[in-house]
C-alpha cells in the first residue's frame, strides 16, 4: 500500500477540520456552550453544572494527556465548533471510547458532527490501531443516533431505562464500529472527499 | 418493618475488606487473568502481588469514601465464631453508582472454581439485596466476557436480561470474545422475590 504523509490532510475535510486542544482559548467557548442546558443534557449524563472557563481550563490541562482530544473548527469561517476525543483506550483489545459535542446550535443538523466523527474514526483506525471504537447515545437524542448509523456504527444494545430526567426513564443506547466495517464504510465516503484515502 | 439481615446468609458473611489480611490469597487469584482484569480495570491484566492487590484495595478504598458511589465487601465461608477468622473466598463492588438515576454496576469475584459453584448465587442474591433494599437503586449492570460461561449461566438463572453485546472488545487466550451486559431492574427483582415468599 502506498500511504501519503499523515497531515493536516488528516485532520480536514469538506466542513470541519479538527484542531489540537488549546486550553486557554477554547474554554471560553466551553463554559459558553454549557450554559445551554439542552447542550449539556445531550452530551452528559451527569446532573447538568456550570463553571467558569478559569475552572474547566484546570480541567482540561489536568486532563488533556489522557485524551487523543480535539475542537472542531468549521471550515468556511474558521469558528470553533464542537469538541471530539478519543480516550479510555484499551490498547489490548484496541477498543477506544469516543464521545462528540456540538456546542454551536447554528451548527446542528448540517453534518458537521458526522464528518467530525469520520475524521476522528480515520485517525483511530489508521493511526492508533483501533480494533473498534465504541460510544453511548441516550435514547431521546435521536439526531446523534442517526448521526452515529451514518459513519457505520452499528447498535450493540441498550441499557434498559438507565437514566432519568424529567422524571421519565430512558434507555442508554451501546453503539460499536469494527475496524472492518469501518473500511467497508469508508472507502466510499471518503474517495470523494476533497483528501481521499490513499489506495494502493 | 420486616428485617432481613443484609450482612449474612446461609453459608456466607459480608465482611469489611482487609487490604492487610486478605490481598495475600487474593493475589492468587490474579493467575486467573479474567479476575486480574477486573482488578486493574485500566491496564493490560497480569498476576499480581499481595502488596500490588493491597495498593489497589487501599485505592477503591479511598474512592469508596470520597465519592460514596463505591461499596465494597470481602465474601466469606461462615466456618467459625468469629468473623475475622472465616476463609475470604470473594469480592463483592457495588460501584460506578449514579445517583441521579439510580443505576450502579455490580462485580462479584469468586476466587476458587468449586466455591464459585456452591456459592455463587448465594453471593449474588446479598448483592442484590444491598443494592435494591439498601442503596434503593432502580437497576444494577454486571459486565462479563463473553468466555466466562459460568457468569452468564449465573445472570441468566438470577433472570438478569442481556442488553448489550459489544463485538470482540475483549482479548483472551488468542481470540476476540465480546463483553456482555446483563441488567436486571428493581421491579423485576421484586417480582422474583414475590413469587418466592409465595411459593
Amino acid at each position: 500500500m502506498n500511504a501519503g504523509p499523515c497531515s493536516n490532510a488528516c485532520f480536514t475535510g469538506k466542513l470541519v477540520r479538527l484542531v489540537a486542544y488549546d486550553p486557554e482559548k477554547d474554554t471560553e467557548y466551553m463554559a459558553r456552550w454549557n450554559l445551554d442546558s439542552e447542550y449539556q443534557q445531550l452530551l452528559d449524563s451527569g446532573p447538568a453544572r456550570l463553571w467558569t472557563p478559569k475552572q474547566m481550563k484546570e480541567w482540561l490541562e489536568k486532563h488533556l494527556d489522557e485524551l487523543y482530544g480535539f475542537t472542531i473548527h468549521s471550515i468556511e469561517d474558521d469558528q470553533m465548533i464542537g469538541l471530539i476525543d478519543l480516550g479510555g483506550i484499551n490498547w489490548v483489545t484496541g477498543d477506544s471510547w469516543v464521545g462528540i459535542g456540538i456546542g454551536e446550535r447554528a451548527y446542528w443538523g448540517k453534518g458537521y458532527g458526522t464528518e467530525a466523527m469520520n475524521l476522528i474514526l480515520r485517525f483511530g483506525f489508521e493511526q492508533l490501531n483501533l480494533r473498534r471504537v465504541t460510544l453511548n447515545v441516550f435514547e431521546y437524542n435521536q439526531r446523534a443516533y442517526q448521526s452515529y448509523i451514518k459513519c457505520g456504527f452499528k447498535e450493540e444494545g441498550r441499557m434498559r431505562q438507565w437514566m432519568q430526567r424529567g422524571g421519565e426513564r430512558f434507555d442508554l443506547v451501546f453503539m460499536g464500529i469494527l475496524r472492518e466495517e469501518w473500511e467497508t464504510v469508508h472507502a466510499e465516503v471518503l474517495h470523494t472527499a476533497s483528501h481521499p484515502l490513499p489506495t494502493g | 418493618m420486616n428485617h432481613m439481615p443484609l450482612f449474612e446468609s446461609q453459608n456466607l458473611r459480608l465482611t469489611p475488606l482487609d487490604a492487610e489480611k486478605d490481598a495475600q490469597a487474593i493475589s492468587l487469584w490474579t493467575y486467573e487473568l479474567d479476575i486480574a482484569a477486573r482488578l486493574r480495570e485500566d491496564q493490560p491484566a497480569r498476576p499480581m502481588a499481595a502488596m500490588e492487590v493491597k495498593k489497589i484495595y487501599e485505592r477503591w478504598q479511598k474512592e469508596a469514601d470520597d465519592s460514596n458511589r463505591q461499596f465494597l465487601f470481602a465474601i466469606r465461608k461462615r466456618e467459625t465464631y468469629h468473623t475475622e477468622n472465616d476463609t475470604v473466598i470473594g469480592v463483592l463492588r457495588i460501584m460506578h453508582v449514579e445517583w441521579v438515576h439510580g443505576a450502579a454496576y455490580l462485580d462479584l469475584v469468586i476466587g476458587d472454581h468449586e466455591d464459585w459453584q456452591r456459592f455463587a448465587r448465594e453471593a449474588l442474591d446479598l448483592a442484590l439485596r444491598y443494592a435494591f433494599d439498601e442503596l434503593s437503586l432502580f437497576r444494577v449492570t454486571a459486565v462479563i466476557a463473553e468466555h466466562n460461561q459460568q457468569a452468564s449461566d449465573l445472570f441468566e438463572q438470577a433472570r438478569f436480561t442481556l442488553e448489550v453485546r459489544q463485538r470482540q472488545a475483549v482479548y483472551y487466550n488468542r481470540q476476540a470474545w465480546d463483553k456482555l451486559h446483563f441488567g436486571l431492574l428493581r421491579p423485576e427483582w421484586k417480582m422474583q422475590q414475590l413469587a418466592e415468599v409465595s411459593a
